[in-house]
Formats: structure tokens, C-alpha cells, sequence
């Protein structure tokens, strides 16, 4: 796959984006999102696991993020309390957004980890209940009851109505 | 105006270009990061971290207290060589720091020693060596090398005294990264969230009638004595959701202290008649203890295995016959399991309600079973 290109240089093209998304949401600042998704990429170049299909191929590396946030977590809960508005990087982060969408993303950013990365796999990105536990390794039905915990979160902190893609 | 979650909420989060070429550039030469957040990313640690700090919570333990004792007591040199290994310390996961992987016969060994470490004071008889030079490195010998910065482990099975050192080194190197942490004005109580502590039950109560039922699912399944009092139990009612389709149900979570990766259940119980949502054991102890088998070999038996876990389910919780099954290997099982695989899924539609099982193959143990209520 990719022959004609670095495998590699292709593969974080195609994917970092997505990753940083993902992990800027959890993590909350550039630099230690940066460190995740160098260990990720850095883990893809070193294992070189081989894929049936583009689609599993994200998915393991959103998983490998995924363990990386936690871990990063687990050590650093100093930063899981700072509300969006004080993150220097705000102003970027929403610039040009509807003041209800700062406030939903604001509420978002300031879930518990377990809570917001459902909500992004599952709203942001699209996956199924079955491959969001899939990936996070936990059981459906633990999916499902955090989707339903981030949702009653959300119901309670937000005021107006919040709309679901899926 | 309405608000969707969505991707358009994080449209102004993007990568920068230059941060794609450094991280390319860094991935090519093989540069990790130096952040102290991937020190301690292996699941030993986990082990070590909820064992400390479970403990510390607590507090009580006279053999903890011995522990304790024995770290803050550590010769001065001894404590330097530590703070060496903490500070070089950089690998993104913990098998990493070491020469090979640990196998799965000492990771079950040293769920047990772990007990006994934290429990029973049991330490080694020598502390693990710390060498200049991997020259200095004996046959058969456990020890960590400066020159290299690896733990090197023999190339034969640790023995009792070198997995006592084990965990007595990954002790060591927690607690000297802890008064580094403290020094540095880090409040180390934080991580107590790690902590579990058992949810009080009142004898007669709905909850001790809830836990016998679930002790019993749980020993009906596997065999597990959740009656043991070094189980720590918490639980909780959770409150149903319509739109999932989800009842109201007591939430059961079982741990062992000290042994952070080697056991754990999970069991699910509905607060109207007590039926089970979720039977599940979480511990590293009953996967490793799998026996593997080739990928083609279980594909070969699945309607074998189904048919027996079925007939299991019917007899434990008289569930009938499915009016249809799929059964499969998990995909990240194939990926992670080099060919072999210990493990067997099915999706069981039941006609008013669908369920899943995940079976060992080896013995027709059902690992995990799980109602998935309206499915």
C-alpha cells in the first residue's frame, strides 16, 4: 500500500488531522497532543501492523491515541479542570463560532474523559455503539451508558436545545 | 439556532503543517517523547499505582505500613540509583525499559506475589542490582544496566526471588518519582481517584440480596468465590434511559487490592427481577490463562463452541434456544493474537431480546455475557 509515496509521511497526512481533533479535544493543549500523536505515529512506523482495509487502519490508530490520552491522563489530571475560556489557544479554537456552539463546545471540552471520548467517537466521528466500544475496549452496553451519561450532562449544563447527527 | 454536535464544532482545531513534518521527521528517527506522562504507561504500573495508592488511602494495613517503611527507608544510594533510573526513564510503554517481554507465566505468578508483597511483607532476599555496564551482567541475572538503560531480564523464567525484586524495583521507582512529584509541588493525592473502596452493605438489605445474586452468577459462570472477603465491592443503582432502551440496574464492580491487573468482575443485575444484564470478568489473570488456538482451528469448531455456550446459558439462566447465532473471532484478537486466538464471540438473537457471550475455548467458559437489552 502506498508505493509510490513515503508509507509513513502518507499515512500522517491522511490521519493526523483526524487524530488531532480528537486528542486536542481530550488532552486540551498543543504540546501534549503533539507528544500523543508522535507516540502514535511512532508506534505505527515501529510495529508496521498490517491492515485489511483503510478502515481498521484508523481505527487502530485513533485506538493507539486513544491509550495514549488515557495514559497521559492518568498523570496529568492537573490539566483535566481548565474550562476552554482560560485555555490561551481559545480564541483560534472558536473563532468565528455562533456563541451557542463556544457553549456546547465548552461543555464538550469539560467532560470527563470517559464521557467526551464516546461523545467524539460516536457524534464527531461517526463510529457505531459497536465500534466506539470496539475501540476503547470497553463493552457496548458501557458505550451506550456513557452516551447516555454525556447526553444527561449536556442536557443539564446546556440550556437550549441541543441537536444530535445521528 | 441549532446546535449540532458534529465536526463542524472542532473546524478550527487543525494540525499544522509544521507539526506534521516534525512529527514525521521525529517518527523516522525513532525519537520518543521525554514526558514524564509515558514513564509509567504499562500495565505493570497500573498494578503498582492502584496498589500504592489504594493503600495509602486506606492507610490501616499493618503489612502496607511495613511497605511503606521499607521505601522511605531505602539506603541513600540505593534511592540515587533510582532517581537515575527515573530521570533516563522515557519509554512510551513499560515493557519498553525491558530486554524482553514479560511472559504470561510471570505475570500470573506475580499477581500472586504482588499479594503477598503488599500483604504479607514478603520482600526479596537482595535488592534488584543496579550495573555500570551490561559487561558486569551474570548469566541468568535480573538487573537493571545504566549503559543501556534497560531492566534486563533472564532469559529463563524469573524465579520467586527475581519477581519479588520486580516488584519490589517497580515499587522503588514509583515512590522515588513520587517524592520527585512532591518536590515539585505536584499533589500526588490525585491520583487517589484510582482508589476503590467498598460501598457499605447492610445485612437484610436490597443490596446484600443483589450481591448474593451476583456472587452466585458469577460462581455459576466461572467458578469465582466473590464471597471472599479481599473482594472489594462497589455498587450502585444506575437509572434506566428510554432512548437506549436501558432499565434501571445495579451496577456491581469487584477488585482486588494489589492485584490491579490480575483480577476483576463486572455484573449488571436489573432492579425489577434481578435478571443479569452484564456478566463480565475484566482481570488479565483469566485471558492469560487461555489456552490459544490456530485461527483456522476455531473457525473450524465455532458452531461446536456456540452450541455448547448456548446450551450453557439455557441451563444457567434458562434463556432457550437462540432462533439464530453468529458466531466469530474478534477482529482485534486476530490482529493482536499472531494466529492464535483463546477466545470465541457470538451475537445470540433470542427473538425479544439479543445477547452476546464471549467464550474461552479451552474449557467453554463464558467470560463475559451481556443482554443487550433492546437490540
Amino acid at each position: 500500500m502506498y508505493e509510490d509515496k513515503d508509507e509513513l509521511e502518507t499515512v500522517i497526512d491522511r490521519y493526523s488531522n483526524t487524530l488531532y481533533k480528537i486528542c486536542y479535544l481530550i488532552l486540551k493543549n498543543e504540546h501534549d497532543t503533539k507528544d500523543v500523536l508522535q507516540e502514535t505515529f511512532l508506534a505505527y512506523y515501529t510495529k508496521k501492523p498490517a491492515f485489511q482495509t483503510e478502515e481498521h487502519r484508523k481505527a487502530w490508530l485513533i485506538k493507539v491515541s486513544q491509550n495514549k490520552c488515557r495514559e497521559f491522563l492518568r498523570f496529568h489530571k492537573k490539566h483535566a479542570g481548565v474550562p476552554l475560556e482560560e485555555m490561551e489557544e481559545n480564541l483560534m479554537i472558536t473563532d468565528g463560532m455562533h456563541a451557542d456552539e463556544i457553549d456546547l463546545l465548552s461543555m464538550i471540552w469539560n467532560l470527563d474523559y470517559k464521557l467526551k471520548s464516546v461523545v467524539i467517537l460516536y457524534y464527531i466521528e461517526g463510529y457505531s455503539v459497536e465500534e466506539t466500544a470496539a475501540i476503547l475496549k470497553i463493552t457496548k452496553a458501557a458505550a451506550k451508558k456513557r452516551l447516555q451519561r454525556a447526553r444527561e450532562a449536556l442536557r443539564t449544563e446546556y440550556k437550549g436545545e441541543i441537536a444530535y447527527e445521528k | 439556532m441549532r446546535n449540532d454536535i458534529n465536526e463542524d464544532l472542532l473546524c478550527n482545531i487543525e494540525i499544522s503543517e509544521s507539526m506534521k513534518n516534525e512529527i514525521y521527521l521525529n517518527c523516522k528517527k525513532n525519537k520518543r517523547t521525554a514526558d514524564f506522562a509515558f514513564r509509567y504507561s504499562g500495565v505493570l504500573s497500573v498494578v503498582i499505582v492502584a496498589a500504592v495508592f489504594s493503600l495509602l488511602s486506606i492507610g490501616a494495613a499493618a503489612a502496607y505500613i511495613n511497605v511503606r517503611q521499607r521505601l522511605e527507608t531505602m539506603p541513600d544510594e540505593e534511592y540515587e540509583n533510582y532517581e537515575y533510573e527515573v530521570e533516563n526513564d522515557v519509554f512510551a510503554a513499560m515493557d519498553e525499559g525491558y530486554s524482553r517481554s514479560l511472559r504470561d507465566s510471570e505475570i500470573l505468578r506475580m499477581v500472586e506475589l504482588e499479594r503477598d508483597y503488599y500483604d504479607n511483607n514478603m520482600f526479596p532476599d537482595e535488592p534488584l542490582p543496579h550495573l555500570e555496564t551490561k559487561a558486569e551482567l551474570e548469566e541468568n541475572m535480573l538487573a537493571y544496566v545504566a549503559e543501556d538503560n534497560l531492566l534486563h531480564l533472564p532469559e529463563s523464567d524469573m524465579t520467586d526471588e527475581q519477581l519479588l525484586q520486580f516488584i519490589d524495583h517497580d515499587a522503588k521507582k514509583w515512590y522515588v518519582n513520587e517524592q520527585a512529584l512532591i518536590d515539585e509541588g505536584v499533589d500526588v493525592s490525585e491520583y487517589s481517584s484510582m482508589t476503590h473502596e467498598s460501598t457499605p452493605i447492610a445485612p437484610g438489605s436490597t443490596e446484600e440480596k443483589i450481591k448474593a445474586q451476583a456472587d452466585k452468577y458469577l460462581k455459576d459462570f466461572y467458578g469465582a468465590d466473590a464471597s471472599d472477603s479481599r473482594w472489594e465491592l462497589f455498587l450502585e443503582l444506575e437509572e434506566g434511559d428510554e432512548e437506549f432502551g436501558t432499565p434501571d440496574f445495579y451496577w456491581l464492580d469487584y477488585s482486588m487490592e494489589g492485584t490491579g491487573m490480575g483480577n476483576g468482575h463486572q455484573v449488571w443485575i436489573k432492579a425489577d427481577d434481578f435478571t443479569p444484564l452484564l456478566i463480565n470478568v475484566t482481570g488479565c489473570v483469566f485471558d492469560l490463562e487461555a489456552a490459544k488456538y490456530p485461527v483456522e482451528e476455531v473457525e473450524a469448531r465455532k458452531d461446536e463452541i456456540a452450541s455448547a455456550a448456548i446450551d450453557t446459558l439455557d441451563e444457567l439462566l434458562g434463556l432457550g434456544t437462540p432462533v439464530g447465532y453468529t458466531a466469530y473471532i474478534d477482529e482485534y484478537d486476530k490482529e493482536e493474537g499472531n494466529g492464535q486466538v483463546g477466545f470465541l464471540c457470538i451475537d445470540l438473537d433470542y427473538g425479544e431480546f439479543t445477547a452476546f457471550a464471549c467464550v474461552r475455548i479451552e474449557d467453554g467458559k463464558i467470560r463475559q455475557y451481556m443482554n443487550n437489552f433492546h437490540d
